[in-house]
């Protein structure tokens, strides 16, 4: 049914005559709008991104053959390949290099075989990539020709046939650019920061002569017994070597990136519960405001019915309006918010290269509706007021609050029930982390409905005590306050839900970071540390002469060392294994199974390994028989568990063995860290200089001091949490423009009371205090009420959440000051609100305020 | 206290709105004076200005050309800050609507006055429990405005216009919101009150029923303040 024209006139002039209000109406659904298009513009790329840095460089491979040492014998291939034929096996180089223009990034060189079919089809034919047969041709003929993507031909500034320079050890080659490959889906984009080239030229430019990367095999075709067979041959002739499923290291890749999808989407579900109270707040504020013109308008004969459609048509078009602004907004505020998860991603997961950044039309369809509906559902409840309540009771200022307040035990008695399942759920309870989630939302719901009787009980004491203290005018706030629980109830809640998410965050981040600091202190105490910056999966190191060296400098003592590579598992995907000297730069925390320290390693019998507790965590089952196999040169071994440290460095699965054990299992004789001591006299700066003179220049290493180390480790974790801090800011913002579009809308239709007070002899500024003062109360009382649930909230993020996310046990901090800081916030934001409407009734004439109907 | 032989005076007054770019005129280069503790009525259809000149006498509006002189003080001479106290301290007003403060119950309503002019404590609980009396509203004390009929919440809101002793009472159609029965009884108590306390009455009403009972009777006709009684 289509409202009356004259019906829509008044809707509209009521919207043309107050500006403010309109503009802040469409603002605050906008930016609800907005909120959700980011967030999921955020995490649909987190997971392109994901899945893109997961793809196999040749996707019709079933397993792989990889190395527990630095690369694979091509003896192991060509044994294989009269086993298998051609067809079926491809040897891979896929090791990193750097470039002489842009010496700290990393590229990676590929090194396929030209002249293998399998090995070009395999590559190009898993891939929507296309490439001329010119270039194809040059790539098959040209020594050192290299084909690279059109964005890193564009980097290098180059045309096709150029060249540029590569490093990798001490070696540099220049290559040729005899193809390019246009960039523009998710195949090209992910072999933007890789050069492909023979796998002649990648073994000598990466030192692999005789070695390969892995070996790509397609076993489709074989039975189980087939495969064992090869298997078997591989750990009887190749001990170091072993195969494993293609899909192995993805699939566990896979478990330990989807905690942080969750968590993003649980983060995003939070916001979006935000958005939608934001939404619902600022369109029910606009309807609320006019019950004494619908009372006017039934009177006069106006059908309940058309003015329920008058209102369902307005919230259509409000809707559609701010919808549309809010998704232009969403989309630039998802820029902000991909870019700030990436920086998450590659500090926690290693994902590197380009983020993606696309829109998803189901995104924005999802936001539109959710926009839409929320708009009403505001509207819902007035137009159906407007509908089944007569005239005289529409235009009665207590009728409605009576007839909440009738409501209020039963919401009370309803957030309870909601509130002790929750916390059965998410506390108690043995449960996923998606019931654990599920249970966090029944306790925020629950929670929103304990308030208005919060809000009574808060609103009471403060009348009783703050009474004697108070003069009548703001006596007429605390009253306004207690007296309209029914109009104040969605802004309260709007700020107290923001602030709470705010404070939770807060709580979450400090926590996060004092036990990091703790760690920090902890782990590593020495003064100086030398670590090799290549990645773990190179395996490089420095060698063992230049621990003679550097300890012959005078001034250091305590020197120590470690050696880190990267083990791929088969069932347990990558692995950090980190094989520690006497004085070792990194000291484990252990927090279960052995008793002492680190040392205490030697006194226990057999093979033993420390495990990392996010590890130990994510395989608890499969670890709790006490023991775990991992490839070692000397093939498949039985390691003895320990104990448990605590690591913060990465999430990735890290083992700690005695070096010496190391040795025994691994035979590797270089270092990737060195750890000492200045002596009390000596100035840190000369022996830097002096540690600096003894390290050849072809080493990729970095020198830190304990600060140096300590500070760059806060910078990642500040990188880290940009994405949780950027969530702490938006529940501001949308604290802020809930409550100022609610409190504007609120005050400004108390035009006439304050133009009575005025008459009375009321002076301006009294006026600017009332309106502050009313505002503050809201602030005040929403700030105090968002306190207990923020920390139930944060308790469940540290204590739960990240625990079963990330496998990580964080001390739970609570400060005073975040508890004064929230308050503050909903003080501030409610405030702030106060101010246009105190500048409104400050210019405000009297006589046509008292007038005015 | 103002206790002078005039109390309010319009000196060549004229005032007149503005709508867009039409002038509005509602009175003309007008000389009144409305003597001290006397009752003075004005008369006028709807519109014609009445609630006007009452905005005028109570600082709350300021004229376009010409003066108000409250003891022979010039209104326009103050700042908007001042007029606010002298209306604090020297009226009171009663609306047609009644106006009271919806949040403060009916006792409170009638404090609130007191507590601006810094009367407080025991002195002025007993002042406003005396003129609750005098209205006779002693058992709705504590109860808020929106449960009273329309006449309880006139004689509240004649209580609160009265109990801080102001020298002016401003009365803008006090019973035209009000059954006949009703306003016989609330005139009756104003009328009553103004007299015992010694105050001027300026009563605007386009009922000429009440010309009888007032003092002086003013009829606002053609711009001009035609006096009548």
């Amino acid at each position: 049914m289509i409202p009356k024209k004259s019906l829509f006139k008044i809707s509209f002039n009521h919207y043309l005559k107050h500006k403010i209000q309109s503009i802040l109406l469409i603002l605050g659904i906008s930016l609800g709008v907005a909120v959700i298009v980011a967030i999921d513009i955020a995490n649909i790329n987190a997971r392109k991104s994901f899945d893109k840095s997961l793809r196999s460089i040749s996707g019709k491979t079933t397993h792989n053959i990889y190395s527990s040492t630095a690369g694979l014998s091509e003896d192991l291939y060509f044994s294989l390949r009269k086993i298998l034929g051609y067809k079926n096996i491809i040897p891979i180089i896929e090791e990193p290099v750097y470039l002489k223009q842009f010496p700290a990034q990393q590229f990676k060189i590929i090194g396929i075989d030209p002249f293998s079919e399998n090995s070009l089809l395999s590559f190009f034919g898993s891939h929507d990539i296309r490439l001329d047969s010119r270039s194809f041709e040059l790539f098959l003929t040209e020594p050192n020709g290299a084909i690279i993507s059109d964005q890193l031909l564009s980097k290098l500034d180059l045309q096709l046939g150029g060249s540029f320079f590569l490093n990798s050890n001490s070696t540099q080659r220049e290559i040729k650019i005899v193809g390019v490959i246009e960039s523009g889906n998710q195949d090209t984009l992910a072999f933007s920061n890789k050069i492909l080239v023979d796998i002649a030229t990648a073994q000598e430019l990466v030192d692999y002569k005789g070695r390969l990367s892995r070996i790509d095999l397609n076993l489709k075709s074989y039975s189980k017994d087939k495969i064992d067979e090869i298997k078997n041959f591989i750990n009887s002739k190749y001990p170091e070597s072993y195969l494993i499923r293609s899909d192995a290291v993805a699939k566990q890749s896979k478990k330990l990136t989807k905690s942080f999808e969750l968590n993003l989407t649980a983060l995003s579900l939070m916001t979006l519960l935000i958005a939608f109270f934001l939404i619902y707040n600022s369109f029910n504020y606009s309807l609320v405001v006019r019950r004494p013109l619908f009372s006017i308008l039934r009177s006069i004969g106006v059908t309940s019915k058309e003015i329920f459609y008058l209102i369902l048509t307005e919230a259509l078009i409000i809707g559609a309006v701010s919808s549309v602004i809010g998704l232009a907004l969403g989309i630039i505020l998802g820029e902000f918010s991909v870019r700030l998860v990436s920086n998450t991603l590659s500090n926690i997961y290693s994902v590197f290269g380009q983020t993606t950044f696309e829109i998803s039309p189901l995104s924005l369809l999802k936001a539109v509706a959710i926009g839409i509906t929320a708009v009403f559902s505001a509207a819902i409840i007035p137009s159906l007021e407007a509908r089944f309540i007569g005239p005289v009771s529409l235009s009665s200022r207590s009728y409605f609050n009576l007839s909440f307040m009738r409501f209020v035990p039963y919401l009370f008695l309803t957030g309870a029930f909601m509130v002790s399942l929750g916390l059965y759920i998410t506390v108690f309870s043995v449960s996923s982390i998606q019931i654990t989630f599920i249970g966090l939302f029944f306790i925020i719901i629950g929670y929103t409905l304990l308030l208005p009787a919060l809000m009574v009980i808060l609103g009471r004491i403060l009348n009783r005590f703050a009474r004697p203290f108070l003069g009548k005018i703001y006596l007429i706030a605390c009253r306004n306050y207690t007296g309209s629980i029914d109009k104040n109830y969605i802004a309260t809640a709007s700020l107290t839900i923001a602030v709470a998410v705010f404070l939770s965050m807060t709580v979450l981040i400090e926590s996060f970071r004092s036990t990091l600091t703790l760690w920090l202190e902890n782990t590593f105490a020495s003064d100086v540390f030398i670590s090799v910056t290549d990645r773990p999966s190179e395996n490089k190191g420095l060698d063992f002469s230049l621990l003679q060296k550097i300890n012959s400098i005078d001034g250091v003592k305590n020197i120590g060392y470690s050696r880190k590579i990267e083990l791929i598992t088969d069932g347990y995907g990558k692995l950090n294994l980190i094989a520690l000297s006497e004085n070792p730069p990194i000291n484990p925390q252990i927090i279960s199974g052995l008793i002492g320290d680190f040392k205490d390693l030697d006194r226990l019998e057999g093979d033993t390994v420390l495990l990392s507790e996010s590890f130990n965590n994510r395989y608890k089952e499969r670890l709790k028989d006490g023991y775990l196999f991992i490839p070692t040169k000397k093939g498949k071994h039985r390691f003895i568990i320990a104990g448990v440290f605590s690591d913060f460095a990465t999430q990735r699965g890290t083992l700690i063995v005695k070096h010496d054990l190391f040795q025994k299992f691994w035979d590797d004789n270089k270092i990737t860290s060195i750890s000492l001591d200045v002596s009390p006299g000596f100035e840190i700066g000369n022996i830097l200089r002096n540690i600096r003179s003894k390290i050849p220049e072809s080493y990729n290493y970095r020198l830190s001091t304990n600060r140096d180390l300590k500070e760059s480790a806060h910078k990642i974790f500040n990188q880290t949490f940009a994405i949780t801090n950027a969530m702490r800011i938006i529940a501001f913002l949308v604290a802020f423009f809930g409550i100022l579009g609610a409190l504007v809308a609120l005050e400004l239709s108390r035009k006439k009371e304050i133009g009575v007070l005025r008459s009375l002899g009321v002076k301006v500024s009294e006026v600017k205090n009332l309106i502050f003062f009313e505002t503050g109360i809201i602030g005040l009382l929403s700030g105090i009420l968002s306190i207990p649930l923020g920390l139930i909230m944060a308790y469940i993020l540290v204590n739960v959440i990240s625990l079963k996310s990330f496998g990580w046990t964080i001390g739970f901090l609570i400060k005073p000051i975040y508890l004064i800081e929230a308050v503050f916030i909903s003080l501030l934001a409610a405030m702030l609100a106060g101010i246009y409407p105190s500048k409104v009734f400050s210019k405000i004439r009297i006589s046509e305020a008292i007038r005015e109907e | 206290m103002i206790r002078e032989h005039n109390c309010v005076q319009f000196e060549s007054l004229s005032k007149s709105y503005f709508d867009g770019d039409k002038e509005i005129k509602i009175v003309e280069d007008i000389s009144v004076s409305f003597p001290n503790g006397k009752t003075t009525l004005i008369l006028g259809r709807s519109g014609c200005g009445k609630s006007t000149l009452l905005n005028l006498i109570s600082g709350v509006d300021v004229p376009s050309k010409g003066r108000v002189l409250v003891n022979n003080s010039s209104l326009s001479d103050l700042s908007e800050n001042e007029r606010t106290l002298f209306r604090r301290k020297h009226v009171g007003i009663i609306f047609q609507f009644f106006y009271l403060i919806p949040s403060l119950t009916v006792l409170e309503n009638i404090l609130f006055p007191l507590e601006l002019n810094n009367i407080s404590g025991n002195k002025s609980r007993k002042l406003a429990h005396e003129f609750l009396q005098k209205v006779d509203l002693n058992d709705k004390a504590d109860v808020f405005p929106d449960t009273l009929s329309g006449g309880e919440q006139q004689r509240a809101a004649i209580a609160r216009a009265i109990v801080h002793d102001p020298q002016i009472i401003i009365a803008d159609e006090p019973t035209g919101n009000l059954d006949s029965k009703t306003r016989d009884q609330i005139i009756n108590i104003l009328l009553n009150l103004v007299s015992d306390k010694n105050k001027t009455l300026i009563l605007a009403t386009h009922s000429e029923d009440l010309i009888d009972l007032s003092d002086n009777a003013y009829l606002i006709e053609n711009l001009k303040l035609k006096k009548i009684k």
